[in-house]
C-alpha cells in the first residue's frame, strides 16, 4: 500500500454509523494474521481530524515510538481545537496489538491526561502503516487518521532539492464563523531550510470563489532544536501560512496549520521527477478520484472512475452522497481533463464531468504526484472538498485492513471506524471493528471488538460495492461504492443516512 | 464579492420555488453542484414561527424552522444549530422572524435555505454567500489533549 492512501480519510470530513447499543454482542472470529508487537516497532508519524462535543473542529498531529515489546517510550502531538493550540505535548505508554494488526495504544501525559487510540496495520515494521481513531472515552471526541513510519535518518534533512505535491484541508476562520478550506498544490524545496517557490489553489468558504492556480513565494522550513531529532518535528512557513511538520522521510511530511487563520492539515508528497508537461504526456488508463468536503447541505463526498486519453474521459461511472441524497450514475456522464501547460512542470490539471441535463457539471483541479497518482480539489459550483486521484487498479488478497470516517446525519455528529476482515475466515463474521461516535444527548459511545461481516471485491477498472454489516445489537448495516486504486480501495457512501468515505487496504 | 442580493416579495419566491421544482425534476443531479447557492435568486420570507427543530430527522439534517408566512407554511433550513446556540439565537412558536435565502434543488424535491436570520434586532448570518453552512469557531480557555 502507498503511503497516499493514507491522505484521503485526513481530507475528509467524515464519518459513520447508525444507532448502536445495548443487547448483547456475539464475539469476533479468531484473529487472522501474522502481526506481532514486533510489528510495531520504530518511530511513526500520524496525524488525525476529527471533532468534540461542543463541535470544535479538531486535528492532531505527531510522533510516538514503539519499542516492539509493548511500550510507547515516547510521544508528541501537536493539538488545534478550534484554533487555539496546544503544541509539543509529551507522552509515554503502552500499545496492544493482535495477530490481525488490530490494537490500541494508551499514551499518559506526565503532567496529567492522556489518549487512547484504536488502530489497525495495513503493513508492518519496518516499513510500518495502518489507521487509527480516537476512543478515549474520557474525551469526549472522536478523530480519524493515519499513522506511517518514519525513516529517522532523514530527520536532520527532511526535504530533497525537489517538489512535493500536498493536499491541505481543514477550515478557515471568518468573523462570522468557521467555513470549509482547501488548499492543493506543490512547492520547491531546497537542502538549505528554502522553499524556492511553488504554485497551489485555494477553495475558500470565505472567499467568493475558488482561487485559480497562485504562486507560492519563497518561505523556510526550520528543524525544531529540541524535538527534532527525536520525532522528525519542524515549522514552516511560506505564502503567509504557518505550519508544523513530521518528518515521515525525506519523500514525505505531515502538516498541521498553526497560524489560525486556516485550520488545516495535511501531507505533502515527493513530485516524481518527470511530470507531465502538456495533456499529451500525460499516459492514458482507468482512474479513479474520491473528494469529500461540505456543500450547500453540509457534508458531502463524489467519486468517480474513468478512462484519460487525449483530454477526454470515458467510461465514466460516478458515486455522489450530497448530504444522504445518493446519486450513482453509470450512464450519460461525459468529461475532459488537461494538464495546465501555462503552469508546465507544476503538475497542475483540471477536469470536467458533464451530466447530460445538468447545468453544473463537476469541475476539479489537480495536481499530479506521478504519472498514476494526484491530489484532487473540487471547484464545482458550491463545492469545497478534496481527495485523491489515482490510477485503477484491483485489489487482491485474503487480509484486508480499513478505515471509515465521516458523519451520522442522524445523529449530527462524526463517526470512526478501524476495521480488518480476512476471507479466509467461513463463518457469520469475518472480520472485528472497534468503531467510537458521539451523540446528540452529549454522551460518547465507544464500540471495541465488534464483530463485522464484510462483503465485497475489488475488480481492476470502474466501481463495485462494499457491504459491512456489525454484529452487535441493533446491527447495523454500511453500504458502500468501492473504486479500487493502486493506493488503496476508496469508499464512499451509498447510504442517505450518512456522508463517510473510507479506505481498504490489502494486509501481508 | 459580488453579493447582488435580490430582495423579491414572498409570491416571487413562491412562485421561483415552482420553477425550480419543475427544473429539479426533470433534471438529472449526478454530482453536488447541481444543488448550488446563487445570491442572485435570494427571497425574502417573513412570516412567524410554528415551530423550531435543532436537528432534522430527514435530509437536509441541519436545524428548521416552518414559518407561518401569507401564503402558507414555509419549511426553512437554517444549518448548524450550534451556531445558532453559541450566538444565543433561539427561535420560539409566535417570535416573528425575516429570513433571507432561496429555494434549492434538493434530491428529488426542493428545499427552502436560510442564508440571514432575522428576530427583532438579532441578525444572524447561518450561510456564507455561496451557500456553505457556517459552523461555530469555538475556541476553549486552553488547549486541550
Amino acid at each position: 500500500m502507498s503511503r497516499r492512501l493514507l491522505l484521503v480519510i485526513s481530507a475528509a470530513l467524515a464519518c459513520f454509523g447508525a444507532a448502536c447499543g445495548g443487547g448483547s454482542t456475539p464475539p469476533p472470529p479468531p484473529p487472522t494474521g501474522g502481526f506481532t508487537l514486533a510489528s510495531l516497532k520504530g518511530n511513526y508519524a500520524f496525524s488525525m481530524t476529527g471533532q468534540d462535543l461542543n463541535l470544535n473542529f479538531k486535528q492532531r498531529i505527531g510522533s510516538f515510538i514503539a519499542d516492539g515489546k509493548g511500550n510507547i517510550t515516547q510521544a508528541i502531538e501537536d493539538v488545534d481545537t478550534g484554533g487555539t493550540f496546544n503544541n509539543g505535548a509529551v507522552f509515554s505508554g503502552t500499545y496492544t496489538i493482535q495477530s490481525n494488526g488490530k490494537g490500541q495504544i494508551v499514551l499518559n501525559s506526565a503532567v496529567g491526561g492522556g489518549l487512547i487510540f484504536s488502530f489497525v496495520m495495513s503493513a508492518a515494521a519496518p516499513a510500518g502503516q495502518g489507521f487509527l481513531i480516537e476512543t478515549d472515552p474520557n474525551a469526549f471526541e472522536t478523530a480519524s487518521g493515519s499513522f506511517t513510519q518514519q525513516d529517522i535518518t532523514s530527520f536532520a534533512q527532511p526535504f530533497q532539492s525537489a517538489s512535493y505535491v500536498f493536499d491541505f484541508s481543514g477550515l478557515s476562520s471568518g468573523t462570522a464563523g468557521a467555513l470549509p478550506l482547501s488548499i492543493v498544490g506543490e512547492f520547491t524545496t531546497n537542502t538549505g531550510g528554502n522553499i524556492t517557490g511553488g504554485l497551489m489553489d485555494i477553495n475558500d468558504g470565505n472567499q467568493p470563489a475558488p482561487s485559480g492556480p497562485v504562486a507560492i513565494g519563497l518561505g523556510q522550513y526550520q528543524l525544531d532544536a529540541t524535538n527534532s531529532a527525536t520525532f522528525g518535528r519542524g515549522t514552516a512557513t511560506f505564502a503567509g501560512l504557518s505550519f508544523v511538520f513530521y518528518t515521515v522521510d525525506n519523500t514525505h511530511a505531515k502538516f498541521l496549520e498553526v497560524d489560525g487563520a486556516g485550520l488545516t492539515l495535511g501531507d505533502a508528497l515527493l513530485q516524481s521527477a518527470v511530470i507531465p508537461q502538456n495533456t499529451a504526456q500525460w499516459n492514458g488508463g482507468n482512474f479513479a478520484y474520491l473528494v469529500a468536503g461540505a456543500g450547500l447541505s453540509g457534508p458531502l463526498a463524489n467519486a468517480s472512475a474513468f478512462q484519460t486519453g487525449n483530454g477526454n474521459l470515458s467510461n465514466i461511472v460516478s458515486t455522489d452522497d450530497n448530504a444522504g441524497t445518493i446519486t450513482q450514475t453509470s450512464s450519460g456522464l461525459t468529461g475532459t481533463y488537461a494538464i495546465d501547460s501555462a503552469n508546465a512542470g507544476t503538475g497542475r490539471g483540471t477536469l470536467t464531468i458533464n451530466v447530460n441535463g445538468q447545468a453544473n457539471p463537476f469541475t476539479a483541479v489537480f495536481y499530479l504526484i506521478s504519472q498514476t497518482q494526484g491530489v484532487m480539489q473540487d471547484t464545482s459550483n458550491g463545492v469545497i472538498a478534496d481527495g485523491s486521484l489515482a490510477a485503477q487498479a484491483a485489489l487482491n488478497g485474503t487480509n484486508f485492513a480499513f478505515n471509515l470516517s465521516g458523519q451520522n446525519l442522524s445523529a449530527g455528529f462524526e463517526e470512526d471506524y478501524v476495521a480488518q476482515y480476512s476471507t479466509s475466515n467461513t463463518g457469520q463474521f469475518n472480520g472485528v471493528a472497534d468503531f467510537t461516535q458521539l451523540g446528540s444527548s452529549g454522551s460518547q459511545f465507544i464500540f471495541p471488538n465488534i464483530p463485522v461481516n464484510v462483503t465485497a471485491s475489488f475488480p481492476a477498472s470502474g466501481k463495485s460495492a462494499f457491504q459491512a454489516v456489525t454484529g452487535n445489537t441493533p446491527s447495523t448495516t454500511l453500504k458502500f461504492d468501492a473504486y479500487p486504486t493502486t493506493q488503496g480501495v476508496l469508499l464512499i457512501s451509498t447510504q442517505n443516512t450518512r456522508v463517510t468515505v473510507g479506505i481498504v487496504s490489502a494486509q501481508p | 464579492m459580488k453579493l447582488g442580493v435580490c430582495s423579491v416579495t414572498l409570491m416571487c419566491a413562491a412562485l421561483l420555488a415552482n420553477c425550480l421544482c419543475v427544473r429539479s425534476a426533470e433534471a438529472q443531479q449526478a454530482n453536488s453542484a447541481a444543488a448550488a447557492y446563487d445570491v442572485r435568486r435570494e427571497a425574502i420570507l417573513q412570516g412567524t414561527v410554528v415551530r423550531f427543530t435543532s436537528h432534522s430527522d430527514a435530509a437536509p439534517f441541519g436545524a428548521h424552522v416552518v414559518l407561518q408566512t401569507a401564503a402558507g407554511e414555509v419549511d426553512v433550513e437554517l444549518g448548524s444549530a450550534h451556531l445558532l446556540a453559541s450566538k444565543n439565537f433561539s427561535l420560539n412558536p409566535g417570535d416573528a422572524v425575516k429570513i433571507t435565502g432561496e429555494t434549492v434543488a434538493l434530491g428529488n424535491g426542493t428545499q427552502f435555505v436560510a442564508r440571514v436570520v432575522q428576530k427583532g434586532d438579532q441578525t444572524i448570518a447561518v450561510r456564507s454567500v455561496r451557500g456553505f453552512p457556517i459552523r461555530p469557531l469555538t475556541k476553549p480557555a486552553g488547549g486541550a489533549l
